[in-house]
């Protein structure tokens, strides 16, 4: 037979299961693991959660294109939260007050 | 009420109520951090979610398969009542004033034709070159749909080529697990890693190759805005290797 046609017995998870689920998996072991430190604020919860958001995401990407524009959006969301915790993390640093 | 039918949709609904609801009475009441973190990461699943529900198909993929098997049958009883057995060329929608489709010459030739730089009618029947015997049958595929996701890019790279075939068969409608392109001496070489298609044998993959063929043909073409004919394709475990050849375009 020249065309090999291949039959699925169980169907794989797709890329948007996959996605969802390893990030679930990613923020579920995090969150485990800082709650043995009392002492990590929610800041560094929060930076995690979105250093981790953008490795998934570009590990499982490209998806859909209408799927990838409100990825992005969220991404853009996520980095100004990310900016924010930056910047009162170095003020922090140089005035002295701690904002967060 | 607009009934909610996409799971994606309904799972992100769910997890911003429960994300929201979560965070604010882990802050305000319970004042404990692991759960306002987690009521935060519920909430960015939730937006995850309802990004994916938005790129879910509208339309069942059982439903998807029966309209397009329908449709290759119709076009492979015509290709094969008239007997055609020559390799069909796949020409980017700038030669054909609408979408990417392929030519299937009437007349079997072991060279695939060289093309001139015009725009084909919207015909089943047309004339693709000056001489009386170049005629052919354009048929709309089922790389048709899909190529036009993809924008033309005449130099485009190998990386460019990877890059939006991947996004079709991989991103969109999620046919394989990767791709690797490589350009060779005119010919493009497309690796598709863990192919996920089951299809009868037609008559009319004599012609057009397999529906990957097709797929990942249309794209090419589109890409590179040249006219492009599957050389030969080979399958083994977990991988299917597509060869094209760029046919080019007489100026």
């Amino acid at each position: 037979m020249r065309y090999h046609a291949k039959v699925n017995g169980a169907a794989p998870l797709k890329i948007p299961e996959r996605y969802v689920i390893s990030l679930t998996v990613a923020y579920a072991l995090t969150t485990f693991a800082l709650s043995f430190y009392p002492t990590s604020g929610l800041d560094l919860y929060v930076s995690l959660y979105i250093v981790e958001y953008f490795i998934l995401t570009l590990l499982h990407s490209p998806f859909n294109p209408k799927a990838q524009k409100t990825v992005n959006i969220i991404g853009y969301a996520l980095f100004g939260i990310f900016v924010v915790i930056v910047t009162m993390k170095v003020l922090e640093i140089l005035v002295g007050v701690s904002f967060l | 009420m607009k009934t909610i039918r996409n799971s994606f949709t309904l799972l992100g609904l769910c997890l911003t109520l429960a994300g929201l609801s979560l965070s604010l009475i882990s802050y305000v009441i319970l004042q404990s951090t692991p759960l306002t973190a987690l009521g935060f990461s519920t909430v960015i699943l939730s937006g995850v979610s309802l990004a994916l529900g938005k790129g879910q198909p509208k339309i069942p993929p059982e439903a998807s398969a029966i309209l397009l098997q329908s449709g290759v049958e119709n076009v492979s009883a015509i290709v094969e009542e008239l007997g055609l057995k020559a390799k069909a060329v796949y020409v980017p929608s700038s030669m054909t004033a609408g979408k990417p489709q392929a030519l299937i010459p009437l007349h079997s030739n072991p060279h695939p034709p060289q093309l001139e730089n015009i725009i084909l009618p919207k015909r089943l029947i047309v004339k693709h070159g000056p001489d009386a015997e170049d005629l052919g049958l354009l048929v709309t595929t089922p790389g048709s749909a899909v190529a036009g996701m993809v924008t033309a890019k005449t130099d485009a790279t190998e990386g460019d080529l990877e890059t939006a075939v991947t996004l079709v068969l991989v991103g969109t409608i999620n046919l394989a697990d990767g791709i690797r392109v490589t350009k060779e001496e005119g010919l493009i070489r497309v690796e598709i890693s863990n192919p996920r298609l089951e299809y009868r044998k037609m008559w009319v993959y004599e012609s057009l190759g397999s529906p990957f063929a097709s797929i990942v043909a249309s794209v090419v073409a589109e890409v590179l805005d040249k006219p492009i004919a599957v050389e030969r394709e080979e399958y083994s475990k977990g991988k299917c290797v597509i060869t094209l050849k760029l046919t080019g375009r007489l100026p």
